[in-house]
C-alpha cells in the first residue's frame, strides 16, 4: 500500500489502514517519545495518545509534508505538552519549584539509561542525556531528533514549524552549550 | 588519564549509532482497547442527545440571565418609585414646598 493509498483509507476511518500505519510508525514513534521523555512507561502511554490523535486528525492531513513528518510533530507536541504539565504539577507541589529553583532536575529522571546505547557507551550517554536536559525545549528538542531518530536539518525544520537555517542555528547552540555544560562536568 | 576535551567530544559521540528502541508489539491492541472503551462510555443514542441537552443548557441559562436583568430593573424602578412616593408624603405632612424654601 502507497502512503496515499493508507492516507486515503484512514480518512475513510478504514481499520486495518490504521493497524498498518501503527505497525509501520511505532517503534519511530515510541523511540521519539522515549528519547523526550525517558521514561518507559510514560512513552508507551503517549504512543498510545498520539496514535489516537493521528486517528482522529487524519482528515487535517493535507498532503503538505510526508506522514512520517507529521506523525513526528504530533509526537514532538504531544511528549512536549505532557513534560510542561508533569512540570506544572511538581511546581505547584513543591517549595522549591514555587521559586523556579531546580525545575529542570524535576521534569526528567535523574539518570537515564537509554536501552538502545551501545554497552560501552551508557555512561557516557547517561551524562549526555542530563546534560541535554538541562537545554532550552527547542534546542533540545532539535538535538534529539538528529541524534536518535537521525532526522535532516530540513525534516526537523518541518516538526519544529521553522526554517532550516533556523534548525541549523539550534543545533549549533545546542552542541556549543552541551560542550560548555560537559567541561564544567568534567572538570569539577 | 584522558583528557577532558576527549572526554567531552567521547561523550558527545556516546549517542551516535543508538539503535532504536522497538515499542510494545501489542500497542496496537493497546490503542484499540482503549479507543472502544470510550466509545462504550458514551452510548450511542446518548452521543445523539448530547446537541440536543447543549441546547437546553444554553436556553436555560439564557432565560436565567434574562429573568435575573428583568427582576432587577423592576425592583430598582419599584424602589425610586417607592421612595419618590415616600419624600412627597413627608413634604406634604410638614407642608414643605421649593415655594416655601423650607
Amino acid at each position: 500500500m502507497t502512503e496515499l493509498q493508507l492516507i486515503q483509507a484512514l480518512q475513510q476511518r478504514q481499520e486495518y489502514a490504521f493497524k498498518e500505519l501503527v505497525t509501520n510508525y511505532r517503534d519511530r514513534v515510541y523511540h521519539t517519545i522515549l528519547g523526550l521523555l525517558q521514561q518507559a512507561e510514560d512513552a508507551e502511554d503517549l504512543a498510545q495518545d498520539v496514535f489516537i490523535k493521528v486517528f482522529e486528525n487524519i482528515h487535517q492531513f493535507k498532503g503538505e509534508s510526508a506522514l512520517s513528518t507529521w506523525i513526528y510533530k504530533i509526537a514532538v507536541t504531544q511528549s512536549l505538552d505532557f513534560l510542561r504539565k508533569k512540570n506544572r504539577k511538581k511546581r505547584g507541589g513543591t517549595i522549591l519549584g514555587f521559586f523556579g529553583i531546580g525545575e529542570k532536575e524535576h521534569l526528567h529522571p535523574a539518570e537515564f539509561e537509554h536501552p538502545g546505547v551501545k554497552a560501552e557507551n551508557k555512561e557516557k550517554a547517561a551524562i549526555l542525556f542530563k546534560a541535554v536536559n538541562q537545554l532550552p525545549e527547542n534546542q533540545r528538542t532539535a538535538f534529539l531528533l538528529q541524534k536518535l531518530e537521525g532526522l535532516s536539518q530540513n525534516e526537523i525544520a518541518e516538526v519544529l514549524e521553522t526554517s532550516s537555517s533556523a534548525v541549523e542555528s539550534l543545533l549549533s547552540r545546542a552542541k556549543a552549550n552541551l560542550k560548555k555544560q560537559l567541561t564544567e562536568y568534567y572538570t569539577s | 588519564m584522558k583528557n577532558i576535551q576527549q572526554l567531552v567530544d567521547e561523550t558527545l559521540e556516546s549517542l551516535d549509532g543508538v539503535q532504536r528502541v522497538e515499542a510494545n508489539p501489542y500497542l496496537y491492541t493497546r490503542i484499540e482497547q482503549r479507543l472502544k472503551n470510550r466509545n462504550e462510555t458514551l452510548a450511542p443514542d446518548q452521543r445523539k442527545l448530547m446537541p440536543v441537552l447543549a441546547v437546553a443548557l444554553v436556553l436555560f441559562i439564557s432565560l436565567n440571565v434574562v429573568s435575573y436583568f428583568k427582576v432587577n430593573t423592576n425592583d430598582s424602578a419599584t424602589t425610586s418609585a417607592k421612595s419618590t412616593s415616600g419624600v412627597d408624603a413627608f413634604a406634604n405632612e410638614y407642608n414643605l414646598s421649593e415655594e416655601t424654601g423650607l
